[in-house]
Formats: C-alpha cells, structure tokens, sequence
C-alpha cells in the first residue's frame, strides 16, 4: 500500500482526495473571477416576497426558439443557439462561442403561479417574472389570548 | 441543478490601466473567420444594445468596447449568481490591410458582428501565364 501514509492522529492520508480537497478551495478562492459554472445560460436569481426574476445571458439565441416551463418550483428554459455557417472556402481563425441546443432548470424560492409568467428577451438578456403561487405564502396565525 | 451541452463562461480582462467605473470588464467570446475578401468578427457582448457599443481601427488594432445597462430588479434580493455583470472589452490585431471605408457592424440579440473588408491589392487575383 504506497498510498496509505498514516498520519500522526491515526487517520489514512489519501493523496487523491487532498488533491481533489486542495481543487475544489483552489475553486473557491478564484471562483469570484473567472467561470462561476460551466452551465448554459449562465442565470441569476433574484427572490421578493411575492415575485422571483430570474434573468439568463443567451447571446445569439433567437427568443422565439426558446421554451420556458414553470413546474411547481422549476423553472426549465430550453433552446437552441445556431452556430455561423462557415462556408468550406473560408477559413477559421478563431472558434470561442459555442453552439447547440441547452436545457436548464433552476430553482426557484418558492411554488410558481404558472399562468402569470412573463418573459421578456433583449440583447440576449432573457427575463422571466414569476408570480408566487398563492398557497406557497407563508400565512400568519393569530395567537389568542385566554 | 442543469443539464446541458453548451458550456459558457466569462473571461475577466487583466488590464494594466484601472477602470474609472466600478465594474468588472470581460473579454467578450469571439470567432474570426476569413472570407474571400473580408473579415469577420463575431463577439458576444450581452447585455450591450447598439447605443452602448464602440468599435475603433487604430493603425492595425481593432479594439470592440460594449457597455451594459444594469437593471437590478426592484425590492428583490439576489439569491443565485451564476454571472456577474460588466462591460466588454477586447484589443485584435489585424494582420491583413482593411478597408476603411467598407467596415460594417452590426448589433442583434447580443452579438456583435463586424464584417472588415481586405483592402483590394490584398484580395487574389489570378496572374494568367503566357504560352510561349
């Protein structure tokens, strides 16, 4: 057993899971600069009391390609970014934006009233608007007094 | 939380001059192809509107700058960020001679596209050879 060192409180030292201890602070650490999540569209939310907004970045994505559903708490967005036709006889120097079809769900804080949900998209900014449902509000109990 | 196969990510822009406005400044995702007889130049900027954006052709260095209009929605608090908002910027050289005149850009769903057409003695010409 190469991998097994025993340190001094008895505990077995893995290399691998201090490699992978030592990645995920390293993570953390720069995680405010650089890719936040690899997921597409990258989404904010934003919750009030009785309203949530969640707002994604989908350059290049043609709005009436999207589909937006709200189950429950889920809010799925689904579509499609076309890629440039780049003709055979023209040549590609640089190739950073990617292209296909995506599919996200995201939490929301709260149960949704499905049939108030608005969305807006412009200059690939998409914003949907969700309206709490109202069963999900918290509802305030009288005490009495005896 | 997702499932996808479109990956997307932000490079944040180490500049050696500081920023007046309080804001990250990213390096905007580009492609460059070459046709026949232009250049093109697809960034994706979103956020920036047509108002809000600035192309310059300094010598051989185009520069793209797109600035974002931020709204925070009203009485709500952030509870997830999976990007962070910020202008773009980004410098290219450009190896080819350009035409001046012809360059054209346009701004749709938030990407920027500049077509760069190459100045005519660069485009190939076909030199017949005599027989004799």
């Amino acid at each position: 057993m190469i991998w097994q060192v025993v340190s001094r409180n008895g505990i077995g030292f893995d290399p691998f899971s201090e490699l992978s201890r030592m990645n995920r602070s390293m993570d953390q650490l720069f995680g405010g600069y650089s890719s936040r999540s690899s997921a597409f569209p990258p989404v904010n939310v934003w919750g009030g009391e009785n309203e949530a907004v969640v707002t994604a970045e989908i350059p290049g994505v043609d709005p009436k390609s999207l589909s937006l559903s709200v189950t429950g708490d889920i809010l799925t967005i689904e579509g499609e970014r076309k890629a440039d036709e780049i003709g055979a006889e023209n040549i590609l120097h640089r190739c950073e934006r990617n292209s296909g079809a995506f599919s996200r769900a995201v939490r929301l804080p709260y149960e949704i009233e499905g049939d108030t949900v608005k969305a807006t998209s412009a200059n690939g900014i998409l914003r949907v608007t969700l309206a709490r449902k109202e069963s999900s509000k918290p509802r305030k109990i009288e005490v009495q007094a005896e | 939380m997702t499932n996808t196969n479109v990956e997307a990510r932000k490079t944040e822009n180490m500049r050696p001059a500081e920023e007046t406005r309080n804001s990250p400044v990213f390096s905007p995702d580009t492609d460059i192809f070459e046709t026949q007889d232009a250049i093109v130049v697809v960034a994706d900027m979103p956020g920036v509107d047509d108002k809000h954006v600035d192309i310059q052709l300094e010598n051989d260095v185009l520069t793209l700058t797109g600035r974002v209009s931020r709204e925070a929605p009203k009485d709500m608090s952030l509870l997830y960020r999976g990007y962070s908002e910020g202008d773009y910027q980004r410098s290219f050289t450009l190896s080819e001679d350009i035409e001046r005149e012809g360059i054209k850009a346009r701004i749709k769903d938030g990407v920027l596209r500049i077509t760069l057409p190459k100045a005519r003695k660069n485009l190939p010409r076909e030199i017949p050879v005599e027989n004799g």
